[in-house]
């Protein structure tokens, strides 16, 4: 058997293949097996994300129709973010707090920089888009959204995701549609709620998915059926459309994971390139 | 290696003559500068070589006239047979140089039918060497005593005295054969004077030379008197300056904002020129304190100077007497308040929807309004100006006798000071954008989560805070949606900025070419190109012998191209290399300022 030394001669052909060669072969070293339910139940991060997407768009429309009047909006949104707030630190008995040794004060100095700031720019954002066709704005916001939507931390270990990109992707998009409202106090109510619903809630979220699954799991149910009551009494056509949606989202795409799972065939053996192993220090003594 | 001997084309011998003239460099190269024809008697050559020997000769070359050798006649050889071979070698014994030349020619004939070079050995013993080919080239003496070797090689007298340390690099030979001329030009010159002539007939009639003869000062009374007048008038002058100095090195000119102020008025930097260059052509000539300049190139000053002056004198008479000047005051009220209305104009367009871009209309109307208020103190800034703007160009305009450029560089300045308004918008628009510009890029790397590191120069990822990532993007967005109308305006001002410093680099061109022409080589080279040699060619005339190539020397003038890039006059008011239009573009779309690119720097570059 020829050893694998390259700066030895070992008499051999440079293009000689020993019979052995393929014994090595290993297939399908590192396949995960999915259970379809536990994929299924995963695939609720996603559909709650789809959620939160339309639940600002639906509120955004309602605005403009003049349905829902900012204060409502404002108070309901800081009502269930006092909740979250509460929540979140109760839900760990405060460990996450202590462990990121995060003040109060901190918190609060956060909410005043929010609402002052948006307080103090809502005119102007009110005005920036302007002169600006309507038809480039929802374009603008479409893209945007989808772009949060790719973009953002699903919790898959992936080089495409980034939360500050997708975070910022959807803060851009609520600006350009708070900008289309009727008033500075509405596009102050907007950008407020898209700031609670995009950057606070996922992190409430979050913590709730770590703690139970049941509460992972209703809370899927629950954003699926707000949005599809809410989408029918708005515009029937899209409710069927989201059903017809997260039906897929939930359901179908995982069971066609879960099917191509078997056509899965990887092969290792000794061509493949070296890997380093992150603990070397067995390797250095 | 061919031996070249450089021989007058005047003063082909009819009968037998001793050859004068010195060595070339190492090389096997003579040049001859006369003939001497029989009977001399070797004390008074001696004393008459002595006597003309040049004073400055250049320490890396010996250009001390000698006999060089001789030059057999062949018709009156036959005669003196045996006389004359016997002078040949005794001559060369009597004179005792490096080397001996031994030229025959036929009566009547132009070129030699041989010629032969004895080299004297360790032992004083002349031994026969006889090169290849001798290379016979017949120089007009006349052409080649008066001209200037200009060749690329070639340079000053001056700097070549400091190229000696540079031992390597030896002078070309025909820099070696000018300078070889012109340090024994006192053999051509004519006798001083009528005295000296008698004496010099009583003491070395017996030297019969035979050479070019200068025709000698007398030959120009312009000259003479131009040379009496130069004395006196270079004191006057320097007395002239002596009174202005004080005014230049004043050390008020030294208080912090002053220099500052000085570099940015063009006049101001030309009046230093203009002193500068008087200064140089007014010192005594044994100072060397401001760099002493060659005659040509003095010449060449004065001459640019006196052009200049006449320009201006021309314009003068041709302004004051007609008015033209009270009609361009008179104009200028009317012409602030045009411009004004123009801009007024543009600035409302830009206000509105100009040209059907989406602009932002608050923030359109905000910077308009700001600008229109710019206007309006700019025209009161002119209104006040006005009175003074007369006078200043009726005593201004005096100063275009000491030269048209002075009054063109007033006119730069004029030019600035009325559009303060013009450069103040450019400053506003290009700062606010760059800001822009500036925030918008590195929100943009906040945006996409990322940021500059500076420590690795490089764009690192980064874990922003959630308040910074709102933030951010808040503000973002609202530099993104200004964008479009800032960078209008910006546009449009930068645009009026350029025509204002395109206008002043036409005028500091003009002064650029003014200030460097030089009148006086130019002229020399349209006249006579001659003076000014670039090169040599060699014409073949005849190969008598297998040995001996006939060739004539024709000097080659310098182009008239050579003649401009060679001679220009520095000047203080310079046009710096303009910038290249894909700089331009960079700079203007950086935001960064667009520096006018005429502005003066350092006098003597």
């Amino acid at each position: 058997m020829a050893r694998k030394v390259l700066y030895e001669r070992s008499g051999l052909p440079d293009n000689h293949v020993s019979r052995n060669f393929l014994e090595t072969l290993r297939r399908n070293v590192r396949v995960r097996k999915y259970s379809y339910w536990s994929v299924v139940y995963e695939s609720g991060v996603v559909t709650q994300q789809l959620g939160s997407v339309c639940i600002f768009v639906l509120c955004w429309w309602l605005m403009e129709t003049g349905t829902l009047v900012p204060s409502q909006l404002f108070t309901s949104s800081l009502a269930l973010s006092f909740l979250g707030y509460y929540l979140y630190d109760v839900i760990d008995g405060g460990t996450g707090r202590r462990c990121s040794g995060r003040t109060r004060l901190a918190d609060l100095k956060s909410v005043l920089i929010f609402l002052s700031f948006t307080y103090g720019l809502s005119p102007l954002l009110k005005t920036l888009t302007e002169t600006i066709s309507t038809d480039t704005i929802y374009a603008m916001t479409t893209f945007m959204l989808l772009g949060h939507l790719l973009f953002f931390d699903y919790g898959a270990n992936a080089a495409i995701v980034s939360s500050g990109l997708s975070l910022n992707m959807a803060l851009f998009a609520s600006v350009c549609l708070a900008s289309r409202l009727a008033g500075p106090l509405h596009t102050f109510t907007l950008i407020t709620f898209a700031c609670e619903l995009f950057a606070l809630w996922p992190l409430l979220q979050k913590k709730l998915k770590k703690q139970s699954t049941g509460c992972h799991g209703m809370l899927t149910v629950l954003f699926a059926v707000v949005v599809v009551t809410a989408l029918a009494m708005v515009a029937p056509a899209c409710a069927a459309l989201a059903i017809v949606l997260l039906f897929l989202l939930s359901f179908l795409i995982p069971l066609w994971l879960v099917k191509l799972q078997l056509y899965k065939d990887n092969i290792h053996g000794p061509w493949d390139e070296a890997e380093i192993k992150d603990d070397l220090s067995g390797v250095l003594h | 290696m061919a031996a070249k001997v450089y021989f007058p084309s005047c003063c082909l011998p009819a009968q037998s003559a001793v050859l004068l003239g010195c060595k070339l460099g190492r090389r096997d190269s003579f040049l001859v500068l006369a003939t001497m024809s029989f009977p001399f008697t070797p004390n008074r050559v001696k004393s008459f070589l002595a006597s003309v020997a040049p004073r400055d000769t250049p320490p890396w070359c010996d250009f001390r006239p000698e006999v060089l050798g001789i030059c057999n006649v062949s018709a009156d050889w036959r005669v003196l047979d045996d006389e004359s071979s016997l002078t040949a070698h005794s001559l060369c014994k009597i004179f005792n140089g490096e080397a001996w030349l031994e030229v025959e020619l036929h009566a009547g004939s132009t070129s030699p039918s041989s010629c032969n070079i004895y080299r004297r050995d360790t032992n004083g013993h002349y031994n026969l060497r006889s090169p290849r080919t001798v290379v016979f080239a017949h120089y007009n003496q006349r052409e080649a005593v008066t001209v200037r070797w200009l060749a690329e090689d070639s340079s000053d007298f001056t700097s070549m005295e400091e190229q000696t340390a540079d031992v390597t690099k030896e002078p070309s030979e025909m820099a070696l054969f000018f300078t070889a001329l012109s340090c024994n030009e006192q053999i051509f010159l004519p006798p001083p004077c009528e005295d000296d002539l008698e004496e010099k007939q009583s003491t070395g009639s017996s030297v019969c030379l035979r050479h070019w003869q200068d025709a000698g000062p007398e030959g120009s009374i312009v000259v003479e008197l131009g040379k009496a007048a130069c004395r006196p008038i270079r004191r006057v002058g320097a007395w002239f300056l002596a009174l202005v100095a004080p005014l230049f090195i004043c050390r008020l000119w030294t208080i912090a904002p002053l220099p500052w102020i000085g570099d940015c008025l063009s006049t101001w930097l030309q009046l230093h020129h203009q002193h500068d260059r008087l200064r140089v052509v007014f010192s005594p000539p044994v100072v060397k304190v401001p760099p002493r300049l060659t005659p040509p190139r003095c010449a060449d000053m004065i001459c640019s100077m006196l052009l200049d002056s006449l320009l201006g004198l021309l314009l003068i008479s041709h302004i004051y007497p007609h008015g033209h000047l009270e009609a361009a005051t008179d104009a200028l009220p009317v012409f602030t308040q045009a411009v004004a209305g123009h801009l007024q104009e543009l600035l409302q367009w830009l206000m509105g929807a100009p040209a059907g871009l989406k602009l932002n209309s608050t923030l359109a109307c905000t910077l308009g309004r700001f600008f229109l208020y710019h206007i309006h103190l700019w025209l009161s800034y002119v209104s006040m100006l006005v009175p003074y703007v007369g006078p200043v160009l009726w005593y201004g305009g005096l100063l275009a006798t000491l030269g048209v450029s002075l009054l063109l560089s007033m006119l730069i300045d004029i030019t600035s000071l009325l559009t303060v308004h013009v450069y103040c918008f450019y400053v506003y628009a290009a700062r606010l954008y760059r800001l822009q510009v500036c925030g918008l890029s590195s929100l943009w790397r906040l945006f996409r989560g990322k940021k500059w590191n500076v420590l690795r120069h490089r764009v690192d990822s980064c874990q922003y805070d959630v308040d910074q990532l709102f933030l951010g993007t808040l503000l973002f967005t609202i530099l993104l949606f200004l964008l479009p109308t800032t960078a209008l305006f910006y546009l449009v001002f930068t645009l009026l900025r350029l025509m204002v410093i395109g206008g002043q680099v036409v005028l500091s061109r003009t002064i650029w070419l003014i200030n460097g022409l030089p009148v006086f080589s130019l002229v020399q080279r349209l006249l006579c190109g001659y003076n000014l040699a670039g090169g040599v060619e060699f014409e073949v005339l005849t190969q008598t012998s297998k040995s001996i190539l006939n060739v004539s020397m024709q000097i080659q003038p310098l182009s008239v191209w050579a003649v401009l890039r060679r001679f220009w006059l520095p000047s203080r008011v310079m046009v710096h290399r303009s910038p290249n239009p894909t700089q331009l573009v960079a700079t203007i779309l950086s935001g960064e300022l667009v520096q006018p690119w005429y502005r003066g720097g350092s006098g003597w570059g």
